[in-house]
């Protein structure tokens, strides 16, 4: 932007000083054709003016022109230019996208691995507590049901195999001998 | 004062009344207890002066010495007392945890079992817990062995 307003400035210069030399120009022929003008007619007269006219509007033309192309030419480099970094900015642009997506997927993963973690070892707490729970209530149950139904001679047998088992297994070896 | 193997007799009449260790602990006490009125003893036997302060199991025993005349003399009796506390020191004692209460019988059966296989004697320290359902748990020698329903149950339920 700050190009394209000193490249019009310069483009106005350039204008005002042709112009001014048209009008030095102008100035200089009107000088001469004073100078003669006791000599000639002022039919001859009219037609130099015309001609100054011609001239000058030639002159202006000229430079109009040549203003439209330069103009046209900063215009065209402008166009370019903001093209060139319409584009640069749109790769940055999906480059950038692309280094977000991916930081967002690492954490969304990293984040969901955790929850699973933590729902796993839930679960298996969980799990445990209940298999705890339930044992121990199972556990319970049998004991209060066969402790009230072994009779004395049953449990009478049951220590005796015990102690045959215990004998067995080498419990009762006597640390003396 | 008997020779040393007629004492050795005298204390297996004894010892073998002996199956629990409670019953071991209350003639222990005896023995003290006779040691402290050896030298106050007055007129009459020694069984009738001890009776009312010792066990049956003592009294009968010194009684039968009396009648086998084989008590130690009042000067000898106080080492007889000492030997015979040393001699019951020695007794292995073996802790069975039971689930109900067992009957003097019983107890005497299982004391007589394990002497028989230990081939020593033994007193048995007998402990009631019904939580074990069945079964008993043994210490012996600075071993212990669950050999209950309840640990047998326990086991099954964490093979489910």
């Amino acid at each position: 932007m700050v190009i394209l307003l000193a490249s019009i400035a310069v483009l106005d210069l350039i204008l005002t000083l042709l112009v001014l030399i048209a009008i030095l120009k102008i100035a200089k022929l009107e000088s001469l054709f004073r100078k003669s003008e006791g000599h000639k007619s002022p039919k001859l007269s009219k037609n130099f003016e015309k001609k100054v006219e011609v001239e000058v509007e030639k002159l202006i033309a000229a430079a109009g022109r040549r203003i439209d192309a330069k103009l046209s030419e900063y215009f065209q480099t402008l166009v370019d230019d903001a093209t060139k970094k319409g584009t640069e900015l749109a790769a940055f642009a999906e480059k950038q996208q692309g280094v977000i997506v991916k930081e967002t997927q690492f954490l969304v993963a990293r984040d969901i691995a955790k929850l699973q973690e933590d729902l796993q070892k839930y679960r298996a707490d969980q799990m445990a507590r209940i298999d705890q729970e339930v044992h121990q209530m199972v556990s319970d149950i049998a004991k209060q049901v066969l402790g009230k139904a072994i009779d004395v001679s049953t449990h009478e047998d049951l220590v005796k195999a015990a102690l045959e088992r215990a004998k067995k297994e080498n419990i009762l070896e006597n640390a003396k001998h | 004062m008997q020779n040393t193997e007629s004492q050795k007799v005298s204390f297996k009449s004894l010892v073998d009344s002996i199956f629990t260790a409670n019953q071991l602990t209350r003639i222990q006490d005896d023995i003290r207890t006779i040691s402290a009125m050896a030298f106050k003893i007055g007129a009459g036997s020694l069984s009738s002066q001890i009776k009312p302060k010792v066990g049956p199991s003592m009294y009968l025993y010194i009684l039968s010495l009396e009648k086998e005349n084989r008590l130690p003399a009042a000067a000898s009796l106080g080492h007889f007392l000492s030997e015979l506390a040393g001699f019951l020191d020695g007794i292995d004692k073996i802790t069975l945890t039971l689930a109900f209460e067992p009957s003097v019988d019983f107890q005497k059966e299982i004391a007589l079992w394990l002497e028989k296989n230990l081939g020593t004697k033994v007193v048995c320290d007998f402990a009631v817990a019904e939580g074990i359902i069945g079964g008993l748990v043994i210490e012996y020698h600075g071993k212990y062995k669950d050999y209950s329903k309840a640990a047998e149950i326990e086991s099954q339920i964490r093979r489910v």
